[in-house]
């Protein structure tokens, strides 16, 4: 007797706590967007560029970053939305020995050929909940307020930003 | 509950072999966990040591090279960085603020590094700490001298003392006609500024006018008050650490740096150099781990040799326990019982024994090697890993028990004994 009393009642505070989680669900967690880094380049800057006016590659000559204004151009429409993102690590602050500032990018160890990867393609990351790095060839998701903003300078760079952002490993 | 007792009164009769293998496993624990924190200690003490700087530039070398010599003043520098480029650099739009470093000389087995006063408002450890002074401030003459609170205790120094800076890091040869007065001293930080000797870049140029291809030409010593009228630009610095305006323009400026073309130079994010130096170090690291965790291992085989060898002497009590009758599964538990409270005891006397040497030990390290083990308590992976080892021990006991099991069927029943 005792055991089936006992059952109803579990039975029924599981209902309760399940109909309590379906109904606070949409309010509590925010669905993140999930973003892919072409989505960052605004469509103005996607058109076809000349790739090299005289034709041939010279030793040394994609290295130089090249002023590109495209590649500078940022897209707005994500700002304020919480988003998801795929990306590595490059760690610019510690706390102890977890991350708290970093940059994330699309591939490391920019290749020696091409220019480093432009502002619309970088994201400067603040987490509250510091990441423990394991590697630097680490993919990770990062989750977060997303924001394009312009940073102060009289060069009026712009670059986008993801502040209290969650950190967990890529799968 | 009264197995529970039953398994703490056999215990307790054997009491020097049960004690002897718990001080096996605590000291086991004891090394495994010792071994951890410090290495999880010298990760943070080292990521510790640079804070709020962008990127660091010196001569072209290696990035973890050029990483140990300018922050942590091990190793040296391959080349030094003239002063026009270094200008040339600071001069670039990316740039915030820029502290030149100039290294080589040495006073007394501690280095002395020439810098600029912005030093002492950019230079930022443990998440953005400014370094303060202890006593007295920033150098105002040109034979000032700023000292780290370790150089201060270890050679008493006071405010005002004198100091004779040698040429090169340790020699015969020393600026001696040129005598520093220490004008200032900085609390402790934790970090390679309290072993150094900090002094103005024209000092460094000054103390070394006298001197031509690498030694002081004989009988030439210009005075000081001569030298505060000259005028000394270096020629080189050793090293820089930089600030951008804008994160995102880390990259760009150390591609700058890099390609720059008059001069081979070599600009790393110090996190990234830092990550990389893990990466060496690390497996080491894994390899010192594997070897504690062995230790932990040998200790548990120990412990299931011990309750092995137990089981004959023992056939007596176990008979009595199945006379009054216990069934065999109940001596199995008791065994497993045993087996978990001689694991436990060792952890917790292990952890206990790891608390109290850090505890006595921190303040040696901390002076011998400028390595800050910070007591913290358990955090949550070391709480899984001794799950993982009290399971273990637990499940090692597996073995012994079954045979206690099979035994405790029909021996100490029969007549034979």
């Amino acid at each position: 007797m005792y055991g089936v009393k006992r059952l109803s009642r579990l039975i029924s505070l599981t209902i309760m706590v399940l109909l309590v989680a379906m109904i606070t669900r949409p309010f509590a967690v925010e669905i993140p967007t999930e973003l892919s880094w072409a989505d960052l380049i605004p469509e103005s800057a996607r058109e076809m560029q000349p790739i090299s006016p005289t034709g041939t590659v010279l030793h040394g000559q994609l290295t130089t970053p090249v002023p590109d204004i495209s590649a500078a151009k940022v897209t707005r429409e994500y700002n304020g939305q919480t988003i998801r993102i795929p990306g590595f690590i490059v760690p610019l602050e510690f706390t102890g020995s977890k991350v708290t500032e970093f940059l994330l990018v699309p591939y490391i160890g920019a290749c020696i050929h091409v220019p480093p990867p432009p502002a619309n393609q970088l994201i400067f990351v603040t987490s509250e909940n510091p990441h423990e790095l394991k590697g630097l060839f680490e993919p990770v998701y990062v989750t977060g307020m997303f924001g394009a903003a312009a940073s102060t300078t009289e060069l009026a760079e712009v670059g986008y930003e993801i502040t209290a952002a969650n950190i967990e490993p890529y799968e | 509950m009264i197995l529970f007792r039953v398994a703490m009164r056999s215990l307790l009769s054997r009491r020097i072999t049960v004690a002897l293998t718990i001080f096996t496993i605590a000291l086991s624990i004891a090394l495994l966990f010792g071994v951890d924190k410090t290495r999880v200690g010298a990760r943070t003490s080292f990521a510790d040591t640079i804070s709020d700087t962008d990127l660091i530039f010196g001569a072209r070398s290696g990035g973890v090279q050029l990483l140990l010599y300018s922050v942590f003043r091990i190793g040296n520098a391959t080349n030094n960085v003239s002063w026009q480029s270094y200008q040339e650099i600071v001069d670039r739009p990316e740039v915030e603020w820029a502290v030149p470093i100039s290294l080589g000389d040495s006073h007394r087995g501690y280095r002395v590094m020439g810098t600029t006063s912005e030093y002492f408002d950019r230079y930022r450890y443990r998440g953005g700490r400014q370094l303060e002074f202890a006593q007295g401030g920033p150098f105002t003459d040109l034979f000032d001298a700023v000292i780290g609170a370790d150089v201060a205790r270890a050679l008493d120094y006071n405010i005002g003392d004198d100091i004779i800076v040698a040429h090169g890091l340790a020699s015969f040869s020393a600026h001696d006609d040129h005598p520093f007065k220490v004008a200032g001293i900085l609390e402790k930080t934790g970090t390679p500024v309290d072993r150094t000797v900090i002094v103005s870049l024209e000092a460094i140029e000054a103390i070394h006018v006298d001197w031509q291809g690498g030694a002081q030409i004989l009988g030439q010593s210009t005075s000081a008050d001569v030298l505060r009228q000259m005028k000394l630009t270096p020629k080189a610095i050793t090293a820089a650490m930089l600030g951008v305006n804008s994160k995102l323009q880390i990259f760009q400026l150390q591609r700058a740096i890099n390609e720059y073309r008059n001069e081979p130079l070599l600009a790393i994010l110090p996190g990234v150099a830092l990550q990389e130096l893990w990466e060496i170090v690390g497996v080491a690291e894994t390899a010192l781990a594997a070897v504690s965790a062995m230790v932990v291992f040998t200790a548990l085989i120990g412990m299931m040799a011990m309750i092995f060898s137990g089981l004959n002497e023992r056939r007596r009590e176990m008979a009595i326990l199945r006379s009054i009758g216990a069934r065999p599964t109940t001596v199995f538990t008791l065994l497993m019982m045993e087996a978990a409270a001689m694991t436990l005891a060792g952890i917790i006397l292990g952890i206990a024994i790891l608390y109290t040497i850090l505890w006595i030990v921190r303040p040696i390290i901390d002076a011998r090697f400028g390595l800050y083990l910070p007591l913290e308590a358990l955090d949550l992976r070391e709480w899984k890993l001794l799950g993982v080892i009290a399971v273990t021990g637990t499940l090692v006991s597996i073995a012994p028990a079954i045979r206690a099991y099979r035994l405790s069927l029909a021996d100490g029943m029969s007549v034979r004994m």
